[in-house]
């Protein structure tokens, strides 16, 4: 990655003091088993030494359920809560967040979410650089951020695909890409887990900063996906093989959408089937 | 989704390919210049595809005579060229695949060789254009607030929701205003396919900004075929394959131009002089080129500005650029006055592009002050006034891609400095801001090479000026430029860190520092700001409260550079962001490290250029401190010589005539 720019501040990435954070950074964020890969794609990542020194990572003590960093929130008195994961699942306890326990009684289809960055200023404008201003070749920096939670996260989970968001096909075409697809993509080629857009986003809804309030958001969600496969093979996998399912979105900020989009994939693909979910951003 | 129409149109034995989003308007069109006969070619939905088919049609038409038997000729030619393409796309978006079936397609529409009239038209089109008054009425409308722009798609619609206005059809009138030859509409990228004998490819250019090497190709959804977009330009929008770009000459302004004679108005104002006269009244002057100005040049500042004026005013045919070779300090902007007056008179309107957006913040209401009648607008990333009409706009470099054929003067401030040096992009898109037979005015301390080498004639560099260059040598207060000291210490960047006296620095800091006077100190590396800046504070302890340091991206950079204008500040360590644009009256320079690569000639001489200023302070002390000696400081040191001693001759031949 040495002579490139680095996508967060413009500077030139190289320099021995990067290699240094890069150890440090891959030794935080893997285990011993997923260390040479993790080093591999800290390493791709084009930002210099200064930005990586700065970088913040979400942590380990997160919400068990969608991933959100508790650091601050447990700092300040906040509770955190036991429930069990599921309806359906393993009668397991994990320990979850407010929102989470509110979402999880009225009934939950995304299993869980985990995130790799929290959503400040800097995330904010590599985010609208990449889907805004259409600098596709940021793919490749947000598929290695995806890769390295994957690593962290869900190393151990089997999932049989992975699958993106999708964009309604009037935003699409006036966007000319999608974003997510890009990534994901991506993120399977570094992965090996075979990409397959199960879903189609069937009604359009109004943009992420035109819309008030997270129960407006949860309504305008329902219903707004449609999973394209029905017959007994999904993208030459066996339908009743198929146990987990991997979705990725840049951003997770209530929730709503990824939840919709679990419920489309688990009203197709009957209730056994368990879908999980990576954001870059948390 | 946008679908390209491409047809032949014959009339009169000549015969024409032309693309069109919208048949109907073209129908129209030729129905109204009666009898020419329009075959369809095919139509697609990549506008590159499109302009490309156009051209290679076009070639062909010229070479032989149009029958109305070899229409099918044509198709199979279109259709040829298709299918070369679509492999040579296929091999370079190697790891892709296509969104349809093949990466560019081009569809053959309804029945074959008919005739306008009864031609099955494109799915968008079902109803005929009858009126087309309004149409007309409209396009004229546009192009009123289109002329001397080049936009894509998207920033036109910005463009018209910021003036408040929407026309029935903005596709329609941009035909119209294509059809009757006042616009152009490219792709954003354009493509030509190259033959060689070892392998054909594809070439990708990007129309906005004409670079080649930065075109990444893409699959796009927006024309679900092969499609392509720039990175270089990307910031100011993406320019696609698919996205139409529209260039508009300026119309009025240039018939405008070319009507005054710019003989006659040479002739009359050279004998005016110009120390700073009021330039109204006679009755054919226009009424934005009111200079009210009341400083007064020194002798050597009037010849020069006196030779930019001529060289703005003159209608010598090939001579486009010039060369205004000035030293820090020497008033450059003062220089401008009656250049940017004449042009004015004459109709036109002037551009000057700086570098960075503080200077045109800085400079607009300087030059609205000194040209009261004149609109002035200042063009930046994030200003309002982008889209207004105006006499002098005054932009950042990046904000004049979207000119095109407008201006008669362009002047570009500062071109050594970081964006234009080295950069063909952005000379390109100087170049194409101004109009055909317009001028480009370079402003420069230290003019690199390349442009020395264009614009200086070998045997004038003894001489001050040539056709395409005048020096100014001098400052506007007289005094010569403080030549730099040179002081070689060894381990001076050990000596630094581990708290080492190094005497030159210290004695040089604290003698201006008890004089009274500011002090710069340049460093090459934003990492070493904070190791000087700790050193001179714990060697200088009198001072530490009063020293500061910056670089570029100093979330309180503003803020400290107000303090240290404001004399709060006395010491500002800082990189080489201070070098340019920055007065401060009283002030002396050290740089600490100048054998680094960033410290360059040309940025020793502005960095040295920083002293004495002001007339009432014109000397100072300018410091280099080297680990070991290097060309670059030795170079800029003879020429800041070389500039005092042309100075000091010019000074006593005026002196003695």
């Amino acid at each position: 990655m040495s002579g490139a720019a680095c996508v967060s501040c413009g500077g030139i990435v190289s320099g021995r003091r990067r290699e240094e954070l890069v150890g440090r950074w891959s030794r935080a964020l893997s285990r011993p088993a997923t260390y040479p890969r993790i080093y591999r794609l800290v390493d791709s990542l084009p930002l210099c030494s200064s930005c990586l020194a700065e970088w913040q990572v979400i942590g380990t003590l997160i919400c068990e359920c969608c991933g959100r960093d508790m650091v601050n929130q447990v700092r300040n008195g906040e509770k955190m809560y036991q429930s069990p994961i599921g309806a359906d699942f393993s009668q397991q306890e994990r320990r979850v967040c407010k929102d989470c326990l509110a979402v999880q009684e009225k009934g939950n289809s995304l299993l869980r979410n985990r995130g790799l960055l929290p959503y400040d200023e800097c995330g904010k404008a590599m985010l609208s650089r990449f889907k805004y201003r259409g600098d596709e070749r940021m793919a490749a920096f947000f598929s290695a951020l995806l890769a390295i939670e994957y690593y962290r996260s869900y190393h151990s989970a089997g999932f049989s695909c992975l699958s993106e968001v999708p964009l309604h096909e009037s935003r699409l075409s006036d966007r000319g890409f999608n974003q997510m697809e890009l990534v994901a993509d991506g993120l399977s080629k570094r992965i090996g887990i075979p990409y397959i857009p199960l879903l189609k986003r069937s009604k359009q809804t109004a943009k992420l900063s035109q819309q008030r309030g997270k129960r407006e958001r949860e309504e305008n969600m329902r219903g707004a996906f449609t999973c394209m496969y029905t017959g007994s093979q999904i993208g030459g996998i066996i339908r009743k093989q198929v146990r987990e399912v991997l979705i990725v979105d840049d951003i997770y900020t209530t929730g709503s959408t990824l939840r919709a989009c679990a419920a489309a994939i688990r009203e197709a693909l009957g209730h056994t089937c368990q879908v999980s979910a990576l954001t870059c951003f948390r | 989704m946008r679908e390209y129409l491409l047809y032949i149109k014959v009339s009169g034995g000549a015969a024409q390919a032309h693309i069109t989003p919208c048949f109907q308007v073209d129908q129209a069109f030729w129905r109204e210049r009666e009898g020419a006969q329009l075959y369809v070619i095919g139509k697609s939905k990549s506008l590159a595809l499109a302009f490309s088919l156009r051209g290679e049609l076009n070639n062909a038409l010229g070479d032989h005579a149009f029958t109305e038997k070899s229409v099918d000729s044509y198709r199979a030619l279109a259709s040829a060229h298709v299918r070369e393409a679509t492999v040579l796309y296929g091999k370079q978006a190697a790891g892709m695949t296509p969104i349809e079936k093949e990466w560019l397609s081009l569809e053959s529409v309804g029945g074959s060789g008919e005739q306008a009239d009864t031609l099955p038209l494109s799915p968008s089109s079902k109803d005929t254009l009858e009126d087309t008054d309004e149409l007309k009425r409209e396009s004229e409308r546009l192009l009123a607030w289109m002329s001397g722009r080049a936009l894509l798609w998207d920033e036109v619609g910005v463009l018209l929701n910021k003036k408040g206005w929407a026309p029935r059809s903005l596709e329609y009138c941009f035909q119209w205003m294509i059809l009757s030859g006042k616009a152009e509409r490219r792709p954003g990228i354009e493509w030509r396919i190259r033959r060689s004998w070892l392998r054909h490819r594809m070439l990708f250019t990007c129309a906005r900004c004409g670079s080649e090497q930065t075109i990444v190709l893409t699959r796009c959804h927006s024309c679900r075929q092969g499609c392509a977009y720039c990175t270089e330009c990307l910031d100011m929008g993406r320019s696609k394959c698919c996205t139409p770009y529209f260039c508009v000459p300026r119309q009025k302004a240039s018939q405008a131009y070319e009507a005054v004679s710019p003989g006659k108005l040479c002739e009359r104002t050279v004998n005016r002089g110009f120390t700073g006269e009021r330039m109204a009244g006679t009755s054919y002057e226009r009424r934005a080129a009111l200079l009210d100005w009341q400083g007064t040049y020194s002798p050597m500042q009037k010849m020069a500005a006196e030779k930019a004026r001529q060289f703005v005013a003159s209608d010598r045919p090939g001579l486009g650029e010039f060369l205004l070779w000035a030293v820090c300090g020497a008033g450059k902007t003062e220089l401008l006055f009656p250049s940017v007056a004449e042009t004015l008179r004459a109709g036109g309107q002037v551009l000057i592009a700086t570098p960075r957006k503080d200077v045109v913040l800085e400079l607009a209401p300087r030059i609205a002050k000194v040209f009261p009648n004149a609109r002035v607008i200042a063009v930046h990333g994030s200003s309002t006034e982008k889209w207004e009409d105006s006499d002098i706009t005054i932009a950042t470099t990046h904000q004049v891609m979207r000119f095109y054929h407008r201006f008669p003067l362009v002047v570009l401030d500062e071109v050594d400095a970081f964006p234009y040096h080295n950069n063909p992009v952005l000379y390109r898109v100087v170049s194409r801001a101004v109009q055909p037979g317009g001028k480009i005015l370079y402003l420069s301390a230290t003019p690199p090479r390349y442009l020395q080498k264009r614009l200086v004639p070998k045997r004038a560099q003894s001489h001050m000026h040539s056709r395409t260059h005048v020096l100014l040598p001098g400052r506007y207060h007289g005094s010569p430029l403080p030549v730099p000291l040179v002081c070689t210490v060894r381990g001076l960047h050990k000596h630094l860190s581990a708290g080492r006296s190094v005497q030159a620095l210290l004695e040089t800091l604290a003698a201006s520092l008890d004089g009274g006077r500011q002090v710069f100190v340049f460093v090459p590396r934003v990492d070493q700001v904070p190791v000087v800046l700790g050193y001179l504070q714990r060697r200088l302890p009198g001072y530490s409260q009063a020293m500061a340091g910056v670089h570029a991206a100093d979330p309180e950079r503003e803020e400290k550079v107000r303090l240290f204008r404001a004399k709060q500040l006395l010491v500002m360590v800082t990189t080489t962001i201070l070098e340019r644009g920055v007065t401060i009256p009283r002030s002396d320079v050290i740089v600490v490290g100048t054998e680094a690569p960033v410290f360059d000639e040309a940025s020793l001489v502005q960095i040295a250029g920083r002293v004495g200023r002001s007339s009432d302070a014109p000397s100072g002390t300018v410091l280099f401190i080297e680990e070991y000696r290097t060309s670059a400081s030795r170079a800029a040191i003879r020429q800041i010589n070389r500039m005092n001693q042309l100075a000091a001759s010019l000074q006593q031949a005026g002196g003695q005539s």
